[in-house]
């Protein structure tokens, strides 16, 4: 393996061991209780439309290993989420390419809507199949879906705007031609 | 050519997730704790570092917030001081009371165990009060089942998993905990179960048991490392179980759990007191 391709993956790994890292550390201390969004979610809806579902599909399973390390989840729990959510966006973004900073902003308000209404029903169904589910946990996280998609817009715009500079200087292909060379 | 690569790539999902979702489903218990503590050795620095300075930020957020109330509770503190001087040497009385109380209950006076001061350096990643990981480990002498409190004897959690740095420790308003428990005011015991980090409900209550909102639930000290005499809550509520055989109560936690970030661990009980 060559020293780019080593600092290529080293910087990807840093960058989610800092996602779960700010979940878990930073977030939840900062923010109220139940108002957190699923940042490794997130990153890895941004990184997909940045850098396509190809290159990213090994991440989302290392991120989702990793989080469910961290989050004391079951082991493939945030790994399917993650994959899943990948999958779609990767699928999404290939038909729906965004030209405009406003339709950015829109496409970035539906997409972080969809992947946390997702993850909550996701965590409800987890529960319910370890069963721990109870009625007030499940009003509880539909309660909070509102504030965490307003945040989680706001993560998701910064983190698209982040990661698509981090993967240019990584030298890697823009996004759009990013997309092409997949469809051929 | 597109169908192609969308079913290419449908492919590698669907396989990912059919292999973590068996992972998932015979998912062996403590199977990763290996994994686990390399990623906790890991990151324990850095995540010391973030804890340290997010609860630097939300202080000075507090600050910053709080500046327009600050002279009106001035003046209400001045108010309260006086008062409170006065209770003060009604309190010295009082204490004489209380201990000989305690001591007539079997309860173990305060301030008598061997603690293990822990700073919280992580917390449930829904922010939903669950768990939280503490920087003291094995190498600090925590094992599992510790109880875990603060202001010497209100219980938060206790410890369900050690790594070599650091442990997770289960709140008790999470549905993974459960804590024999009674009532201090009548003697009514219970199971104190958490309830996915939002409240805990006391079960199993004989119908018989008297039990009224506004009691104090204490640990009973059976059938686990757990002293006698934590308290874990007041009872808000009352009902009937959903079979109603037995009663069940509301308990509400004495303090917010998100706003913790030192706990102590109780690692003995000094016997010989």
């Amino acid at each position: 393996m060559s020293w780019r391709n080593m600092e290529i993956k080293i910087t990807r790994l840093v960058l989610i061991l800092a996602g779960v890292l700010v979940q878990t550390s930073v977030l939840t201390i900062i923010l109220p209780p139940g108002k957190t969004p699923n940042i490794i979610l997130l990153i890895i809806i941004a990184w997909t439309i940045v850098a396509g579902f190809e290159k990213i599909w090994p991440w989302a399973i290392t991120a989702g290993i990793i989080a469910d390390l961290a989050f004391f989840d079951p082991l493939g729990k945030n790994v399917i989420l993650l994959v899943l959510a990948s999958c779609a966006i990767g699928f999404l973004s290939n038909r729906f390419p965004i030209e405009n900073r406003a339709g950015e902003i829109i496409a970035m308000f539906f997409i972080a809507a969809s992947a946390i209404i997702l993850d909550v029903f996701f965590n409800i169904f987890f529960a319910e199949l370890r069963g721990v589910a109870s009625k007030e946990q499940g009003l509880f996280l539909i309660k909070n879906i509102a504030t965490q998609i307003i945040i989680g817009t706001a993560f998701l715009y910064l983190l698209y705007a982040f990661l698509k500079k981090v993967e240019n200087r990584l030298d890697f292909l823009a996004p759009s031609q990013n997309r092409e060379n997949y469809e051929k | 050519m597109l169908k192609k690569n969308f079913r290419k790539r449908l492919f590698k999902a669907a396989i990912t997730i059919a292999v973590f979702g068996l992972l998932v489903f015979f998912n062996p218990y403590n199977f990763f704790n290996p994994f686990r503590e390399i990623l906790f050795k890991a990151v324990y620095p850095i995540e010391k570092t973030f804890c340290f300075l997010s609860w630097k930020v939300s202080d000075i957020y507090g600050i910053i917030s709080s500046i327009g109330e600050l002279k009106q509770e001035n003046g209400k503190l001045h108010k309260e001081n006086l008062e409170l001087l006065s209770k003060n040497a009604m309190l010295c009385d009082m204490k004489k009371e209380n201990e000989m109380l305690r001591n007539e209950l079997k309860m173990l006076p305060r301030g008598k165990f061997e603690l293990e001061p822990a700073q919280i350096i992580s917390y449930d990643s829904r922010g939903q009060g669950n768990w939280i990981k503490i920087d003291k480990g094995r190498k600090h002498g925590i094992k599992i089942g510790m109880p875990v409190i603060i202001s010497d004897s209100v219980m938060v959690g206790k410890v369900e998993e050690v790594f070599s740095e650091s442990s997770q420790v289960i709140l008790t308003t999470s549905s993974q905990s459960s804590i024999n428990s009674v009532v201090s005011a009548t003697g009514a015991k219970g199971i104190i179960k958490g309830n996915y980090g939002l409240k805990m409900i006391m079960d199993m209550v004989l119908q018989t048991d008297s039990i009224n909102i506004g009691d104090e639930v204490i640990t009973s000290g059976i059938g686990s490392d757990i002293p006698r005499g934590l308290l874990l809550g007041t009872v808000s509520e009352i009902n009937l179980s959903p079979d109603h055989l037995f009663r069940q109560a509301v308990v509400s936690p004495v303090l917010d759990f998100s706003k913790l970030n030192i706990v102590f661990v109780i690692k003995n009980v000094k016997r010989e007191i």
